[in-house]
């Protein structure tokens, strides 16, 4: 092996260690973060602007009890959020998270997360400022039951949202979601067809673009047919 | 055509039942439109900024 070889050769070695180093840090970093996969305590986890799509890489599933604050003011975690976790190979499950209090507020660069699970989350605070000023998300799927509650500021100022869909039944006071005045005809449908059929005294407020937007794609008088079926819920329209 | 009932806010007011705000409204057969009444957008605006506030407050 000539002299100019063996110096290639050390330098490999040399970056072989420095990355060996780098992969045993990024471990041990994650395994004490999610204790080992075991943490269920995520409040804060993401919390604040130090956060990165660079440094935003989890080792373990995440399935939180508590997410209050999870991705709070994470400012600079952006795009869709719901691949950058399927790229690490991890689950994100909230089914069993009871709070979510200011979950992703001023989250504004997230696009997309993966789908959010409410069915465990009892109490009002625990879907408070859920979404507020996620101005950024433009998909969100959510998984409900007819006891999920919802706050007039869950979804507060979520103006880019076009896409929402809903799996469940939406039965408590409180949805308001009259900021996304870009919410497509799907997501409008999956809105009304979510509102329970058998609860009464409940108002539900959406954008005052609803009916415009729904009847671009399914003609005049969808939006009325569509909604003839939910005449047990008070509609607030509203402009953002 | 349906013979929903609706209530429209009139020019510069919105319509307030004291917990939702809206600048129209389709009753549900339990709602009344005794339930609902009108409010300066001014009144509207300063109960959102309150809110706005507060919610800001939450994060910082």
């Amino acid at each position: 092996m000539s002299i100019a070889e063996k110096t290639l050769q050390l330098k490999q070695d040399f970056d072989d260690v420095y990355e060996a180093g780098k992969k045993a840090q990024y471990d041990e970093f994650w395994d004490s973060y999610q204790e080992n996969g075991t943490r269920t305590n995520y409040n804060y986890a993401f919390y604040g602007r130090g956060w990165t799509n660079k440094t935003f890489n989890p080792q373990y599933d995440i399935m939180p009890l508590t997410a209050n604050f999870m991705f709070s003011d994470a400012r600079n975690l952006t795009g869709d959020l719901d691949e950058l976790i399927k790229k690490q190979g991890i689950k994100f499950d909230t089914s069993k998270c009871t709070t979510f209090t200011n979950f992703a507020n001023s989250a504004i660069g997230i696009t997309k997360f993966p789908p959010i699970d409410l069915t465990s989350v009892t109490t009002v605070m625990g879907n408070t400022n859920s979404f507020s000023y996620s101005t950024g998300l433009i998909e969100l799927e959510i998984i409900i039951t007819s006891t999920t509650p919802f706050m007039n500021t869950t979804f507060n100022r979520c103006d880019s949202l076009k896409k929402l869909r809903i799996t469940g039944t939406i039965g408590q006071n409180g949805f308001d979601i009259h900021w996304s005045t870009k919410l497509s005809a799907d997501s409008l449908k999956s809105i009304v067809n979510a509102l329970s059929t058998t609860t009464t005294g409940l108002t539900v407020t959406l954008p005052s673009t609803a009916q415009a937007n729904y009847e671009a794609e399914h003609g005049e008088g969808s939006w009325d047919s569509l909604t003839a079926g939910r005449n047990n819920w008070t509609i607030a329209y509203l402009s953002s | 055509m349906s013979n929903e009932r609706v209530i429209t806010a009139s020019e510069g007011k919105m319509l307030t039942n004291g917990e939702i705000y809206a600048s129209s409204v389709r009753l549900g057969d339990w709602d009344s439109e005794d339930n609902w009444h009108e409010i300066t957008k001014e009144e509207y605006e300063a109960k959102m900024a309150e809110m706005a506030e507060m919610i800001v407050e939450e994060i910082t």
